[in-house]
C-alpha cells in the first residue's frame, strides 16, 4: 500500500497515477450509496402512502409513481454495478474468465447435451452455414444479412412519407372546396412534396441495383475452410445481364470494437485477398440470360499460413466470399458470402 | 555504422532500496521447452518456483495460460488453463522448490499480429498476499506460425 494514498488520479495513457484500489472502492461505495438512497426513498414513498393515506404529501399521482419509478431504478442501478464493481474487485481477469468460461460449457452441456467442446472456443459457428445443401456442390452460401436492409428501410420510409403526404393533400384540398383556405398547410405541402420526390427516387434506384441484376447463388465444395486446402467454387448468375467484368475473391476483415468517449466504435480493414481461378467459359464479357443463367466454376487455393476466423467479444478476424462485377447498362455490384476458416486441427 | 548505448537513468538506488528489493517476494517462471514458439496439440511445460515468502504472507495463488488480444479494440481474454493453487496446497512442498506444470495447447486462437489487433499467448502468474499485494509474472510464448519465422 503507498504510504500517501492519493484521493485524485491523473489519466496516463491507458493508465492511471494512485492506486486503483481507491478507485474501485470508491466506485462501489458510490453505487452502494445509490442502492441504499434507492431503498430509503421507497420505503417512505410506499411507508407513507400506507400509514398516512389521507395525507396530502405523495399522494398517489404523477408525482407518487415518479418516485416509484427513480427509486426502483436508483435501486437497480446501484446493486448490478455495486455487484459488478466488487466481482471486478475481488477476482482477477483470469478469474473471471475461467468462471464465464465454466458457467457457459456447463450451459451448453445442458442446453444441447453436446459434450465439452473445448477447441471450439472462439471460433465462428458452422450451424447457419451447413444447413443449406448446394445443387452442384456440398454447401450453398447464405448471401451476408444486411445487404437489403438500406432498400427495407428505404421502402418503409417512402411509403409512410407518401401516406402521409396524401392525408395532407386531402385535408389542403377539403379546407380549399370548404372555403376555409390553410395556407400554411398549402405552403408546406411545396417542401414536403419534394422530400417524397427525392425519396421515391432514392428508393427506386436502391431497388434497380438490388434487383435490377439477378440474384446470385454460391456453391463450395466443403466447410470449414481450412489452410493449404484447394475448394471448388460455383457461381450462378440469373437474371439477364452481360458482364465486362466478374470476380470472385475470398477476403479477410479484421474488425475491433472500442469505446471512444462514449461511443462505441466498430472499425474494420480488409487484410488479405484471394482472387480465385474461374474454369468456366471464356470471358470476358459473360452472358447471363433469363433462360440460360451464366453459371461459372472457380477454384480457391487457401495458403498455409492464412489466421483463421476469430470471434472475440470485441474483435474478430473474418472471411468472405465477394461477387465483383460490372454489367453493361447496370450500376456495378457487389455481392458477400460469409464463410469460416477453421484452423488445422481444430475438427 | 552508429554505435547507439542504451540511455540508463541517471538515478541510483540508494543502499537501503536495494537491500528493500532484493528481500522482496518474486515468482522465478521457467518453460522447458527450447524455444517459445509452439504449435497446436503440442506440450507446454513450465516450472515455477516462489522465492524469497514464506507461506504464512500467502493467501492463494493464481496460475494461468491464457490469450489476449491488444490493439484498438477493447481487450478480449480466454483462458486455456487456470489453476488456482491454495496455501495448503503450496505448503505440500518446499517454497523454492520447482513445481513443473504441463499442458497441451489448443488449435486456437494463434498468436497473431495484425493491423487493427494481435492476440498474444502467455503464462501469468498472480500471487496473492495475506496483506492485500499481488505479484504477478507472464511470460509470453507463441502459438503457430502465422506471422513469425521460426
Amino acid at each position: 500500500m503507498p504510504k500517501w494514498v492519493r484521493l485524485w488520479g491523473k489519466k496516463r495513457g491507458t493508465r492511471m497515477s494512485g492506486w486503483w484500489v481507491v478507485g474501485s472502492v470508491s466506485e462501489a461505495a458510490f453505487f452502494g450509496a445509490l442502492f441504499l438512497l434507492g431503498i430509503a426513498s421507497l420505503t417512505i414513498v410506499v411507508t407513507w402512502q400506507l400509514f398516512w393515506p389521507s395525507s396530502t404529501i405523495l399522494s398517489i399521482g404523477f408525482g407518487f409513481w415518479l418516485m416509484v419509478i427513480a427509486s426502483c431504478s436508483f435501486i437497480l442501478i446501484g446493486i448490478s454495478a455495486f455487484i459488478l464493481q466488487i466481482s471486478q474487485t475481488l477476482a482477477s481477469p483470469e478469474m473471471r474468465s475461467a468462471l464465464v468460461d465454466r458457467a457457459k460449457r456447463e450451459h451448453q452441456r445442458r442446453a444441447v447435451g453436446l459434450a465439452d467442446k473445448q477447441e471450439a472456443k472462439n471460433l465462428p459457428s458452422l450451424e447457419n452455414l451447413m444447413d443449406s445443401p448446394g445443387v452442384r456442390l456440398a454447401y450453398r452460401l447464405e448471401l451476408q444479412r444486411g445487404e437489403t436492409t438500406p432498400l427495407i428501410l428505404s421502402a418503409l420510409f417512402v411509403v409512410a412519407w407518401n401516406s402521409m403526404l396524401a392525408i395532407l393533400f386531402v385535408l389542403a384540398i377539403q379546407n380549399h372546396l370548404s372555403g376555409r383556405s390553410d395556407w400554411f398547410l398549402t405552403v408546406l405541402l411545396v417542401p414536403f412534396t419534394a422530400v417524397s420526390f427525392f425519396a421515391t427516387r432514392w428508393f427506386f434506384r436502391l431497388f434497380r441495383k438490388q434487383s435490377g441484376i439477378g440474384p446470385t447463388a454460391v456453391e463450395i465444395s466443403d466447410l470449414p475452410l481450412l489452410p493449404g486446402r484447394e475448394y471448388q467454387v460455383y457461381l450462378c448468375q440469373y437474371g439477364k445481364a452481360v458482364f465486362d467484368q466478374l470476380q470472385l475473391s475470398l477476403v479477410t476483415f479484421e474488425e475491433s470494437t472500442f469505446q471512444q468517449g462514449t461511443d462505441v466504435r466498430t472499425e474494420r480493414v480488409e487484410v488479405a485477398r484471394i482472387v480465385s481461378q474461374i474454369e468456366g467459359p471464356d470471358g470476358p464479357p459473360f452472358i447471363a440470360d433469363r433462360e440460360k443463367p451464366l453459371e461459372l466454376d472457380c477454384r480457391f487455393c487457401l495458403p498455409d499460413d492464412i489466421m483463421h476466423s476469430f470471434q472475440g467479444q470485441h474483435n474478430a478476424v473474418t472471411w468472405k466470399i465477394f461477387v465483383e462485377g460490372s454489367a453493361r447498362k447496370w450500376p456495378s455490384f457487389c455481392r458477400t458470402f460469409p464463410v469460416v476458416v477453421y484452423p488445422r486441427g481444430a475438427l | 555504422m552508429a554505435i547507439v548505448l542504451p540511455n540508463f537513468s541517471g538515478r541510483r538506488l540508494s543502499a537501503g532500496s536495494a537491500l528493500k528489493r532484493q528481500a522482496e517476494p518474486a515468482i522465478g517462471l521457467r518453460f522447458l521447452t527450447l524455444q517459445n514458439a509452439l504449435e497446436p496439440s503440442e506440450w507446454l511445460e513450465f516450472e515455477y518456483r516462489l522465492q524469497r515468502v514464506k507461506i504464512e504472507q500467502i493467501d492463494h495463488l493464481e496460475l494461468s495460460v491464457l490469450w489476449f488480444t491488444e490493439g484498438k479494440g477493447s481487450e478480449d481474454i480466454g483462458i486455456h488453463l487456470f489453476e488456482n493453487v491454495t496455501r495448503e496446497q503450496l505448503a505440500s512442498s518446499p517454497l523454492d522448490a520447482a513445481r513443473r506444470i504441463a499442458t497441451i495447447l489448443p488449435c486456437g486462437p494463434l498468436s497473431y499480429e495484425g493491423r487493427l489487433f494481435k492476440i498474444r499467448w502467455c503464462v501469468r502468474l498472480r500471487l496473492f498476499m495475506v496483506d492485500g499485494k499481488v505479484i504477478s509474472t507472464e511470460q509470453p510464448f507463441y502459438l503457430g506460425h502465422l506471422t513469425l519465422e521460426v
